[in-house]
């Protein structure tokens, strides 16, 4: 770390980062070569970044199922979008009041909210909650609304931004200009707040896009099947029945696809996000800098 | 502090349109998390459907019993907390370096691309990232039994029978996955750093060192506390997909590679009981909220600003 | 002081909001929780006293909608199955059916989730594997021997008493299994080609034993070819599965009995001898490379390994037309080597069962479902094989095959014939063995009865050592 004091470090840092650029996206190209790999070469040869036969079989084998994986896609993009916003805009309604150095009940509030990270109720008792009280088994609202505050530290992490980087010389001129409290945070805190914004929102698009869980225990309709549902369910089955003691004859692997479908399956359930990432990035940077500018 | 409370303290009505927008947020905290919080009881009862979760019989700490009477309890806690420890460590150090690296780069193009390129591991699923360690490790298939270690004239290695080596697996898996989101937290800071303060101390003669230790570490600091105090809070959870899906849940390797979690989901996976899951919830629970309330009270006494609450 | 004063009347608030809120979540839970169960009892006593035919009741039934929850995949053609059922039983019942289907992983979480929420489950897969004794024990289902008696005599009568009170437990029958294969023999299943391009025989293999010299022929004369292997699919091990022949091993591998020793000594099935020798044998083919390295971790299933020309055999458990099916998996000629005699355990009956749920809205309703799936092939035939013209179309009166343009990849029902009712009166599909059915029959008549036949392990007052166990036995044995 020291080196790079002395005369070019920036070329050393760029090597460096290289580096790690090819770690970050090798397992990645793999991952593309094994899904267009033929299957036998797979299981003759094993996983190759230059595979000996290439194959679309996985590919055209999905295609056979283009409706159910259309269906979830569009699922998960509708979840991942508004689910995004909705999430944005609670929580940091909910952080913005308790970083504000003068709001009673200050230090309270935010234990309230830090303390859903340490304890939670357990399985059951969620599902109770949502499936007697709102009544929302087999339905789509289930995949959204338990991931909306999922991670109580998005709040704090708001909180933290506010608190440090509005001055609050703005807020209280603001007030003294008779602006009411929701328009001074839409209309200054918001647009300050960018970084902040483009950060969590991002987590909280990979949080929902990725999500799996919620469409495990409330959707047993594969019509509401979630993309990244639809590749769990093989892929945790298999690993279930790797472990598991069936009798051979009922034998349940027999639906479970092969190793290039399974892994064309992880293909199509990373590449939207990998797609949509450099436009979000766009704004992400954007908003980073906006921030750095304004300090 | 006191003195501005006091001063406004009649004054709650000037704060109702602040407490009207906490309220969405508080009402969903209320039902989605507090309300379940309820059903620890469970974790205190031996469940009969037949009666009914409430009337089932109270069972004591029996639920909890599994947790501590094998002699496995020794290693799964040892495994947690050292893995999940080391995690921490090695994690913020990577992060806050790679971090504080990026910052340096001139080229902006670059440094954005840098940036969106370390974040990618953190987009994709632990099962999925089994299957890529698989692919690189499998005794037959995989690319480093295949194709690296013959090159350097080495014979290929069981690494799935072989358990001392899976610590460092999973720890350079872990950073892998974990360390670009840290990073990418740690880096949206620095950035928001008001740019003054480096040209100041340019001027003062400073060195990149200095202003390092002296201006950016200690102007992170808090974030870098709330990061750490949070995974503190989680040092008794242990990821249980890398744990499970990427070491393909080979027993072989369970004398390094058994954390609570993973020994809770074997434990119950047949048996299914909900009492015992509870348990092991609760156990995890209770444990992270004295981690948390005793290392947030020595950051308290060390600097009263940085504290969590 | 201020902050103590602030916290001190937040806390009062938040604990008021929560009780209120704790009121109202228990008092519906309570409703929802006890309403069935006096609608039961209130039910059961003046049911009893009707002595009506069947008949009759069925014209005054009212409408309902009977849930079945099943493992499995969910279907494409789920809807199109359904339909066609609900014709049926509106006739027969007044019923209209809904079919949910529940993946192996999350079968355990998910049914647990759905009886604590009492959402209605009428009837409801439950097998041996998920713990039998411990669904009972929980009381997640309910004991059927009166609706059993009442209007379940067709399941009586296919099933016979024998095969029933192997499932009873305390002398209560809580599910019926379903008619399929109920035994099991255990060897190694060979591509045939090979062994006969290589003129290798394998009439004289009888044993693990027996098999070396045919490993052995198979790796010198087909390098590329891994000779065997077990099945990633399951833990039933190479070694596990051929103790499965010898030992009965009582639900779940912890203590197991000799079948062929009348005393029922409980052992440790990893102390015996045998377990020792057949380790030995394994091992000695390890080395010798008959048995691929990655074979603790592969996922990838036998089958496909076999079709993918990369193994020649694997080890598995037999029953009449396992042979056909195979082939039909792998493209390749199959022949077994059975290495056991067909065994009868009580899980080899208790692996795939349905019983009444405890959150059945009409438990009469039910078992009539139940009955009529041991009864009416219609049924069995849409449940097993789907809508004929669509998934399936007859070759002659009980062989099927699938219509053009269908094959088992794009059709929109693949079901089980082994799930749920009657089987045996199912559709044979072509290429199968057309008297399949019977030799099933025979096939569990002939099998070897284990002396614990009937005896199901209830795990419920050990369940903190058998935690502890299984972790060590997934740490040796996976």
């Amino acid at each position: 770390m020291t080196i790079k004091r002395r005369k070019n470090p920036q070329i050393l840092l760029n090597v460096f980062f290289m580096l790690i650029v090819c770690a970050c996206i090798i397992p990645f190209v793999l991952l593309f070569m094994a899904s267009i790999t033929d299957e036998n070469t797979i299981i003759k040869y094993g996983y190759s970044l230059f595979p000996k036969k290439v194959s679309s079989y996985a590919y055209e084998y999905l295609a056979t199922n283009k409706d159910s994986i259309f269906r979830a896609y569009g699922i998960t993009v509708i979840i991942t979008i508004v689910g995004t916003f909705a999430s944005l805009l609670i929580m940091s309604m909910l952080a913005y009041p308790i970083s504000r150095k003068d709001m009673p009940f200050r230090k309270s509030m935010t234990f309230f909210v830090f303390f859903t990270m340490l304890m939670n109720g357990g399985l059951v008792p969620t599902y109770l909650v949502y499936t007697r009280l709102f009544n929302l088994k087999n339905n789509i609202l289930a995949l959204l609304i338990p991931m909306l505050l999922v991670r109580a530290f998005y709040v704090l992490l708001m909180r933290t931004f506010f608190a440090t980087t509005i001055p609050d010389s703005i807020i209280e001129s603001a007030n003294i200009d008779g602006a009411s409290e929701w328009l001074i945070f839409f209309k200054i805190v918001l647009p300050l707040s960018y970084p902040v914004m483009a950060t969590v929102g991002l987590f909280q698009a990979v949080n929902y896009w990725n999500d799996w869980f919620n469409g495990m225990i409330f959707i047993t309709d594969s019509k509401l099947y979630s993309i990244q549902n639809l590749l769990n369910r093989i892929l945790l089955d298999i690993q279930f029945l790797s472990t598991s003691q069936f009798s051979g004859t009922y034998d349940f692997t027999s639906n479970i696809p092969k190793e290039s479908v399974r892994m064309a399956l992880a293909v199509i359930g990373v590449v939207p996000i990998l797609l949509a990432y450099p436009f979000f990035q766009k704004y992400f940077v954007k908003g980073l800098t906006i921030g750095a500018v304004k300090g | 502090m006191e003195y501005v409370s006091i001063k406004k303290k009649r004054n709650y009505k000037k704060y109702y349109p602040l407490f009207l927008m906490m309220l969405p947020g508080v009402i969903y905290l209320l039902f989605n998390n507090y309300l379940p919080m309820l059903g620890i009881v469970i974790a205190f009862k031996d469940i009969d459907f037949a009666k009914g979760i409430l009337l089932s019989d109270w069972v004591g700490f029996r639920n909890f019993e599994f947790l501590f009477r094998t002699a496995d309890a020794l290693i799964i806690t040892r495994n947690t907390l050292l893995y999940n420890g080391s995690f921490i460590i090695i994690n913020l150090v990577a992060a806050v370096g790679i971090a504080i690296l990026l910052n340096e780069i001139r080229n902006n193009y670059l440094a954005r691309f840098y940036q969106s390129v370390i974040l990618l591991p953190f987009l994709i699923s632990m099962v999925i990232v089994g299957y890529l360690v698989f692919s690189l490790l499998s005794m037959e298939t995989g690319l480093i039994n295949n194709t690296i270690l013959p090159m350097i004239g080495m014979e290929g290695i069981q690494w799935y029978s072989e358990p001392k080596y899976w610590p460092f697996i999973l720890t350079i898996v872990n950073i892998w996955k974990n360390t670009g989101y840290l990073c990418v937290v740690y880096y949206a800071t620095i950035i928001g750093i008001d740019s003054e303060y480096y040209e100041a101390a340019e001027i003062d003669g400073a060195s990149k060192w200095q202003q390092i230790t002296k201006i950016t570490i200690p102007l992170i600091k808090q974030v870098i506390i709330v990061m750490t105090l949070l995974q503190i809070g989680r040092i008794f959870y242990a990821d249980f997909g890398l744990f499970y899906q990427v070491t393909l849940n080979a027993g072989a390797l369970q004398s390094t590679t058994n954390v609570i979690d993973t020994y809770v989901y074997r434990a119950l996976m047949n048996m299914g009981d909900i009492g015992m899951a509870s348990a092991a919830g609760l156990y995890q629970s209770i444990v992270g909220f004295i981690l948390v309330i005793g290392s947030n009270l020595v950051v308290r006494k060390i600097d009263s600003e940085s504290a969590l609450f | 002081m201020r902050r103590r004063k602030n916290l001190i009347i937040f806390s009062l608030v938040l604990i008021m909001v929560l009780s209120t809120l704790q009121l109202v979540g228990c008092s519906s839970e309570k409703d929802a929780d006890t309403k069935p169960d006096t609608t039961d009892q209130a039910k059961v006593p003046d049911q009893t006293d009707d002595t009506k035919p069947d008949e009759d009741t069925q014209s005054e039934l009212e409408p309902y909608e009977l849930h079945v929850v099943l493992s499995g995949n969910d279907q494409k053609d789920k809807p199109l199955v359904e339909e066609k059922m609900n014709e049926l039983l509106k006739e027969k019942l007044n019923a209209s059916i809904k079919l949910t289907f529940i993946n192996a992983s999350n079968w355990l979480q998910q049914t647990n989730l759905m009886i604590a929420g009492d959402e209605k489950i009428d009837l409801l897969w439950t097998s041996s594997f998920y713990g039998y004794s411990s669904v009972v024990a929980r009381g997640q289902v309910i004991p059927i021997d009166d609706l059993l008696e009442k209007h379940g005599q067709d399941i009586v009568s296919v099933l016979g008493d024998d095969v029933l009170d192997a499932c009873k437990i305390e002398n209560k029958l809580y599910a019926v299994p379903s008619t399929r294969d109920m035994a099991a023999d255990f060897g190694v299943i060979m591509r045939k080609d090979i062994l006969e391009k290589h003129g290798i025989d394998i009439s004289n293999v009888k044993t693990m034993e027996d098999l070396t010299p045919v490993l052995q022929a198979i790796k010198e004369k087909e390098p590329d070819i891994i000779p065997t292997g077990g099945h990633p699919g399951s833990s039933n091990t190479m070694v596990g599965l051929i103790a499965k022949g010898t030992f009965d091993i009582l639900d779940d591998w912890f203590g197991v009995i000799r079948i062929k020793d009348d005393d029922m000594k409980v052992v440790n099935l990893y102390e015996t001898p045998e377990y020792e020798e057949w380790l030995n044998i394994v091992r000695d083919w390890y080395v010798k490379g008959y048995i691929s390295k990655d074979a603790a971790t592969s996922t990838e299933g036998a089958f496909d390994q076999i079709r993918a020309d990369r193994l020649c055999s694997v080890f598995y458990s037999f029953k009449p037309g396992i042979e056909r099916q195979e082939e039909i998996r792998t493209g390749k000629p199959m022949v077994k080597i059975s290495m056991t005699d067909p065994v009868a355990t009580t899980s080899t009956v208790t692996v795939m069962m349905t019983s009444i749920a405890k959150t059945s809205r009409d438990t009469e309703r039910a078992m009539m479902l139940l009955n009529l799936w041991f009864k009416d092939p219609n049924l069995v035939n849409l449940f097993d094989n789907g809508v004929e013209g669509v998934h399936y179309e007859k070759v002659s009166d009980n062989i099927i095959k699938y219509p053009d343009n269908v094959d088992a990849q794009s059709s929109g029902w693949i079901s089980n014939n082994y799930t749920i009712g009657n089987n045996f009166l199912s559709y044979v599909w072509e290429g199968y063995d057309p008297d399949l059915w019977q030799k099933t029959d025979e096939f569990n008549k002939s099998a070897i009865k284990s002396p614990a036949y009937g005896f199901s392990f209830n795990s419920e007052p050990v369940k903190t050592q058998v935690a502890a166990v299984t972790n060590v036995m997934l740490e040796y044995i996976s």
